[in-house]
């Protein structure tokens, strides 16, 4: 055996210094930017669907007392917003879920009529 | 034989009376009992409670609205606005929902509560109390009323002018429950022609109404039109439709015309 030359796993030491084949390094690179992908896209859509819901409860039917302000996109948009809360609020195991959809849903309507009003 | 003879024409006359009066009663219904000042807009609530053997709650309306607007309770807390179109349990109360939002120790009494002296008070009653005597309510409805401008109908009290002299405070936030939400654009009156010849037309006061209900409390579930596209009439008003959602069960009833019908003639 080389004395200056031994193997430890995939790595090779040489004078002490250690340095890797290339298809370790290669193998290594790949499966940094897997999890460096994998984390960023965990983070993104906790991002997405962590707004807590009442959060967003708050943010839609905020906009209730301003809603003839609002214009046609304007009013689609929390529209769809509502709908999809609405979704979110069927699946929760929260007995306080039934006083929110009913909330929810007078907001909804209430931004509908609206809509309706301006021809929408 | 003369004393049978008038028994018989009694019998009938009797008989025919009741008959006319029933068929007048199915005609033109029975005429209402015009319910006393403390009892006007309360609203008896028994979808479970008989069931469970407990008396149907009667919810006195007069003191839930010297305190808090019409929005707090049937849009934040969430309560219909038909009479037991909640479909209230015990379990949403202990939950924190609809009265147990309010009557929870903090804001007003819970169904229990402890003492000064460390007993427990139960106050079920307070509550449950269809067709209970001698009840100790806290809130004694003709005291109350002492201080408050005088209304011709329903309660007897001008809750308008109560809350313009500042003598009611109508509190529309409830910690929790309700949301901060962007001021409220003042919305313009509405001038709607009475159909009657001679009638005054109705200026309908947008601002006041959205104050105390904010919009989505009656648009689009009591008023589900644009302006003018559908014709309603005082008898669809009557019947506890559009405007008699709440004017002749909370808000000032429909005998008081003058209430609505406000524009000046000449």
């Amino acid at each position: 055996m080389n004395p200056e030359k031994t193997f430890v796993g995939k790595a090779v030491v040489c004078n002490g210094i250690a340095s890797r084949p290339r298809e370790a390094v290669l193998w290594n690179l790949l499966m940094s930017l897997g999890i460096l992908f994998l984390l960023l896209s965990a983070s993104t859509s906790w991002g997405e669907e962590e707004v807590p819901w009442k959060d967003e409860f708050e943010r839609l039917c905020g906009y209730t007392d301003v809603a003839t302000t609002l214009d046609v996109p304007q009013l689609t948009e929390l529209i769809t917003d509502c709908d999809r809360l609405l979704e979110r609020l069927e699946m929760l195991n929260d007995p306080k879920k039934k006083t929110y959809i009913f909330r929810t849903k007078k907001c909804r309507d209430l931004f509908r009529f609206i809509l309706e009003t301006k021809g929408g | 034989m003369r004393i049978v003879t008038k028994g018989y024409i009694l019998g009938a006359c009797l008989l025919v009376f009741f008959l006319v009066t029933a068929a007048y009663a199915a005609t033109y219904g029975a005429k209402k009992r015009r319910p006393k000042p403390h009892e006007y807009g309360a609203v008896v609530i028994n979808n479970f409670s008989a069931k469970n053997r407990m008396r149907p709650v009667v919810f006195p309306h007069w003191i839930h609205r010297a305190k808090h607007t019409c929005r707090l309770c049937h849009v934040d807390i969430g309560f219909a606005m038909r009479a037991g179109g909640t479909e209230i349990t015990e379990d949403d109360n202990k939950a924190g929902l609809y009265c147990g939002a309010c009557h929870n120790g903090t804001v007003a009494f819970a169904p229990k509560e402890t003492s000064a002296k460390g007993e427990t008070v139960e106050n079920c009653d307070r509550c449950h109390s269809y067709r209970k005597e001698g009840i100790p309510f806290k809130n004694d409805f003709y005291e109350f009323k002492k201080g408050m401008p005088q209304g011709r109908f329903g309660n007897g009290i001008d809750w308008l002018k109560a809350e313009d002299e500042g003598r009611v405070k109508l509190v529309d936030y409830l910690e929790g429950v309700s949301i901060r939400r962007q001021k409220l654009k003042n919305p313009e009156d509405i001038e709607i022609s009475a159909k009657e010849t001679g009638m005054p037309d109705i200026i309908f006061s947008h601002r006041k109404h959205a104050i105390w209900n904010g919009c989505e409390l009656c648009h689009p579930e009591i008023f589900g039109v644009n302006r003018g596209e559908v014709k309603y009439t005082m008898q669809d008003i009557f019947d506890g439709k559009f405007c008699g959602a709440c004017h002749d069960i909370v808000a000032f009833p429909n005998s008081d015309c003058q209430g609505c019908h406000t524009k000046p003639v000449f």
